[in-house]
């Protein structure tokens, strides 16, 4: 309870000692006064509810993650009747306003109105109401202060950020690694490779089935393995948006970030998800990157996407074993994610599992499968550090 | 403007405070001098009005402004002066010189803003004094006018909103001025539905809240008793209400719920007496009923009285006593009396109810409620104390004709032998002597001194127990006290306060010590004002004394202090010598103002003559006129005066003025490069020329020679023709909605 309502109660109260005890125009006038004073005060800030405007604009036709934009509001008073203490909360779970203090009251003379010229900065993509969330308004004697939620949000949505990584540490020792593991021991200068039914059999190399302890045939020349395969998880974990935006922001960031990074590389990266059908994705430089760009930035994640039939059609589909190596970014490293894993890595494809998430300690795996690598990446972690 | 406002805020409520809480100073006695004692009127507020805007408007205003002002001034002036006769001119100052008081209350009153709100310690300061003149007033019991009160609340409130807004740190249009202009309706507003209720004298009594509460811990009790064990409630305080016994407690207790509902024909204003049972013996410390009589002595009271008024006044009986019906609900009480007003004739519930004593009560309690006819009586009319002591004794005749006139057969239980029979039983039943001490005797003896008339007798002793004290927990009546003239002893040469039944029992036994038969009565009374529908509450329980007093009947005394309300009508064409009623301190009403017919003296008209019209306007307008010439000259000059740039800035200031007239005024902040900017179109080429030169005087160290004045001037002459033009313009369209 405010200080200044405080006092009055206590006036209010010795107003009525007085009405009790002495009687006259004085001390009933006070008295009613008192009492009156509080009603026309509901009163001035029902009319300060019903003709306050707020107008806001963003200058930016596409806002991206992570940058500042111009944003510009105004506070308008329509009304008869000044307005005396208005005070204006901005959202601040996914976006900052920079240049203005969240606590400023303002007052305005009828018809007169305050514009500010601030910065907004988007802290996730998604689609979010950003701006000025929440209007509180005092009367004039600073009694009560009435809150209610801005009638007309700004709902924004968001793009990821792109950024450039120079390295990939995380991955470099998974890619080393599958390349010792397509040598033959024995033979060295010939490559080969698992046996897969519907293989000639006139290619199998008995010494290095002997060595291995299964069919291993010939690598033919140009039967190379077809540059990274990457697998979104899309599947949305929670109904909070204050759960998901964060972390499907920073998972279809690390995409963006992985795709850009071997694209740049003129290594051909196969991207796979799921948005009700599986879509496979091969990302190229130039335009084909840009309208990947534009697909990942309306990317829906859906908490009804089966994420274990996912993975089956792209076991079906058989393109993903010619990779050499496999990202999987996933906001949870469960059961599906595992045995996906298991499948590849059983293949000596090289599997770096990112899993995006804020819970600490959470769905660590126990058992570190051989051919894998476990990236955590939390959702305000700087991506050029983690992987 | 907002200057205005502002300073009108503060000095209007401190010049209305002023005038009406302290009405000696406006030169009256009182209010009612200036009225004609209707309170303060209109004329003077609005006077107060006119001249708090006058002296705000004349430091507020410009130059123009202050013209009209002192041309209203001279115009009024010349107006008095030419009044010629001198006696005339001296009479309507004198009569008026409350205008001139109301006029100096006003400008002091500006003036004392003006330094106060200058200076905001000294506002907080005055808010203080404010504040203890308030409760100063309050707690000296001072009844101040409603008014004055107001505007000290408003004058209050107007600080504590500019006090809040030093304190509030906020961002916009913050500056306090206007903050206080934009908060005054919400003040204003709070202040009239304030001041719109009633504001009492007396103290709240929370009654309301008192009656609920006690409601509740009446359900509470009533649900407790279900579960208790009977014996459990035993208490020596009565409780207030009616009671079919009449013990004498030591104290009573407020125990408030509505007994009976009373609705009658006929507004009225008295005290009303329904009498529920009458008592005959006292033993010292309780009244018992042994009067077994089941004459229907109400009746044949009403017919006795009858024959008195008749007797005396045969055609103006309606001058002493009037018929009336009312309609009694029980709604509370569970009694099998039944109450009934004095002088009553007819009660339709009489069939299942029977006289016990002179009282009728229900055989078997089944109605809930019953109507009477009744006559009120003009008692407190000294034509009627005249009556009572006119030592009237009916006859037959006038027995018969006096029933007959109430719509009654003087035959059966009303025959005139009845009544014979009625009034032996009466001397037998109600004069018991109590057989005084010789104290007492001596105190009755020096109370009544040489008095004959019976009803003056009474008179003495109702008056002298209404000059006791009424208290409502005097103590138990002492053990050892067991007859009348020892209660008397104790009570009225020792106590000397108690209560109702205290004084009843008094009077009674007074009454009868010097031989008037009385009679102790118990039921409610309740003093009513022009209603005729009214609920009797528990708490208007009551007991009066009742003389008897022959040839007249029954008559109703008030002995106990603080209840006698004497109101009566006024007899056409009588005029009686009118005695002081005996009226104890404390009283209610002493019956109404007869409207004098005093005639008003025709007030002095003033007539105006075509001449004593025109000669002031012209004053008036010339005054104007002069005053606006000769500041144009005095600028002029002054600008003549002026260097070469001092000129040029000068001009391009009055070009700006102009502009911001017409246009827009220019932001706080706001260059004269965006000003101009943002003007673009809406304002002359000319402008934009020179706001140029503007800056260019203000900001470049270029000597400045006589030969750019004239351009100058061109351009400020454009610009002010456009000026005209979009007020001229303005003026003949209609104003857009933004």
């Amino acid at each position: 309870m405010n200080r200044n309502l405080v006092i009055f109660i206590i006036l209010w109260l010795l107003s009525l000692a007085g009405i009790s005890f002495y009687g006259g125009p004085v001390s009933y006038g006070l008295f009613f006064f008192l009492t009156v004073t509080p009603l026309i005060s509901l009163i001035y800030i029902l009319i300060v509810i019903i003709r306050f405007r707020i107008y806001q604009r963003l200058d930016a036709a596409n806002l991206i993650c992570g940058r500042d934009s111009d944003f510009y509001f105004t506070l308008q008073n329509e009304g008869p009747v000044g307005f005396f203490g208005v005070k204006v909360r901005f959202y601040s779970s996914f976006s900052t306003i920079s240049g203005i203090d969240d606590g400023v009251e303002y007052e305005l003379t009828p018809g007169t109105g305050i514009q500010k010229h601030t910065g907004l900065l988007c802290k996730y993509r998604g689609e979010y109401e950003v701006g000025i969330k929440q209007v509180m308004i005092s009367d004039c004697f600073r009694l009560f202060t009435v809150s209610y939620k801005n009638r007309e949000p700004l709902r924004v949505n968001v793009k990821p950020d792109l950024i450039m990584l120079n390295e990939l540490k995380s991955a470099e020792l998974a890619l080393s690694t599958s390349r010792e593991q397509l040598t033959n021991p024995t033979e060295p200068d010939i490559l080969v490779r698992e046996y897969v039914t519907g293989d000639d059999l006139r290619k199998v190399n008995w010494k290095a089935t002997a060595s291995a302890g299964k069919l291993m045939i010939r690598k033919t020349i140009g039967e190379e393995q077809q540059g990274i395969g990457l697998m979104i998880d899309s599947k949305r974990f929670s109904d909070s948006n204050f759960d998901y935006i964060p972390v499907e922001s920073k998972m279809l960031e690390t995409v963006l970030a992985l795709t850009l990074f071997f694209t740049e590389k003129r290594t051909p990266i196969t991207v796979y998800s799921m948005s009700g059908i599986l879509s496979e994705d091969a990302v190229e430089r130039g335009s084909r990157f840009d309208s990947f760009y534009e697909k990942m930035s309306a990317f829906a994640f859906s908490g009804s996407t089966d994420t274990g039939r996912m993975y089956s059609e792209i076991l079906r589909q058989g393109t993903i074993f010619q990779k050499k190596a496999v990202f999987i970014v996933t906001h949870e490293f469960n059961e599906e994610n595992r045995l996906m894993a298991l499948e590849l890595s059983s293949v000596s494809i090289p599997v770096i599992v990112c899993v995006v998430s804020d819970d600490p300690g959470s769905n660590d795996p126990d058992i570190r499968l051989p051919g894998m690598t476990l990236v955590k990446i939390s959702t305000d972690s700087d991506i050029t550090e983690v992987l | 403007m907002s200057g205005f406002i502002y300073e009108l805020l503060y000095t209007l409520p401190l010049a209305v405070m002023i005038v009406t809480g302290f009405p000696e100073i406006t030169g009256a006695a009182g209010p009612s001098e200036i009225t004609g004692g209707a309170g303060l009127s209109i004329s003077l507020y609005i006077a107060v009005i006119l001249f708090s805007v006058l002296w705000v408007f004349l430091f507020n205003s410009d130059k123009k402004g202050k013209a009209l002002v002192g041309g209203i001034a001279a115009a009024a002036l010349t107006g008095l002066l030419l009044i010629r006769d001198a006696e005339e001119r001296q009479a309507l100052i004198l009569e008026h010189a409350f205008l001139i008081r109301i006029f100096i209350i006003c400008a002091l009153s500006y003036a004392l803003v003006r330094l106060l709100t200058r200076f905001k310690k000294a506002l907080l300061i005055s808010g203080l004094l404010l504040v203890a003149f308030l409760l100063s007033l309050m707690f000296s019991g001072a009844r101040p006018e409603k008014m004055t009160v107001a505007a000290s609340v408003l004058l209050l409130a107007l600080i504590l909103s500019e006090a809040i807004q030093a304190h509030w740190k906020k961002e916009g249009y913050t500056e306090a001025r206007t903050h206080l202009i934009h908060a005054a309706p919400f003040i204003l507003a709070a202040l009239l539905s304030a001041f719109s209720f009633n504001l009492p004298d007396r103290p709240y009594d929370w009654k309301l809240f008192i009656d609920i509460a006690e409601n509740i811990r009446r359900g509470c009790e009533d649900v407790l008793l279900a579960f208790l064990p009977p014996g459990g409630w035993d208490s020596d305080d009565a409780v207030i209400g009616f009671s079919e016994r009449a013990d004498l407690k030591g104290s009573i207790r407020n125990d408030t719920f509505m007994a009976i509902e009373i609705e009658s024909d006929r507004a009225t204003d008295e005290r009303l007496y329904f009498a529920g049972k009458t008592f005959d013996s006292f033993n010292g410390k309780s009244w018992s009923k042994t009067d077994k009589d089941n004459a229907a002595y109400p009746v044949l009271d009403t017919i006795e009285t009858m024959t008195a008024v008749v007797a005396y006044s045969p055609d103006r009986v309606y001058d002493l006593m009037r018929k009336a019906r009312a309609f009694v609900t029980y709604e509370g009480l569970r009694t099998s009396c039944i109450f009934i007003p004095q002088k009553t004739f007819d009660i339709t519930t009489e069939r299942n109810a029977e006289y016990r004593g002179g009282d009728l009560a229900y055989k078997n309690r089944k109605d809930n409620g019953y109507s009477l006819s009744f006559y009120q009586v003009n008692q407190s009319n000294p034509v009627f104390r005249d009556l009572l002591s006119s030592g009237h004794k009916p006859d037959k005749a006038l027995w018969e004709e006096s029933a007959r006139r109430i719509g009654l057969s003087a035959e059966g239980d009303f025959s005139y032998d009845k009544y014979l029979k009625y009034k032996e039983h009466i001397v037998n039943s109600y004069l018991q002597d109590p057989g005084l001490s010789e104290d007492m005797r001596r105190h009755m003896d020096t109370l009544i001194g040489d008095e004959t008339d019976d009803l003056k007798k009474l008179e003495l002793i109702e008056s002298e127990l209404n000059n006791m004290t009424y208290n409502n927990s005097p103590g138990a009546i002492p053990s050892d006290i067991d007859s009348g003239a020892e209660f008397l002893d104790y009570f009225v040469l020792g106590k000397k306060e108690g209560f109702c039944t205290h004084y009843a029992t008094a009077f009674v036994l007074m009454a009868r010590s010097i031989g008037i038969p009385a009679r102790y009565v118990q039921g409610y009374s309740k003093t009513v004002k022009n209603v005729r529908s009214f609920p009797v509450m528990s708490d208007n329980a009551h007991a009066w004394g009742e003389a008897y007093i022959d040839g007249i009947g029954w008559i109703a005394f008030e002995p106990t202090p603080g209840y006698k309300h004497e109101a009566y009508w006024e007899i056409e064409g009588v005029t009686a010598e009118k005695k002081d009623p005996v009226v104890p301190p404390g009283s209610v009403d002493n019956g109404p103002v007869s409207e004098s017919s005093a005639e008003t003296e025709e007030e002095p008209s003033l007539s105006l003559t075509l001449t004593q019209i025109i000669i002031p306007l012209l004053i008036g307008l010339s005054f104007i006129g002069l005053t606006l010439l000769a500041d144009s000259v005095y600028r002029k000059r002054r600008y003549s005066r002026l260097d070469s740039r001092d000129k040029l800035i000068h001009i391009c200031r009055r070009g700006l003025k102009r502009i911001e007239g017409v246009c827009r005024k220019r932001e706080p902040g706001e260059t004269l490069s965006e000003f101009s900017a943002d003007l673009g179109d809406e304002a002359p080429s000319e402008l934009h020329d020179l706001i140029r030169l503007y800056e260019n005087v203000s900001y470049d160290d270029k000597e400045i020679s006589d030969g750019d004045i004239p351009p100058a001037e061109e351009l400020l002459r454009s610009i002010e023709r456009f000026a005209l033009k979009k007020r001229l313009g303005s003026l003949r369209r209609r104003p857009k909605r933004k």
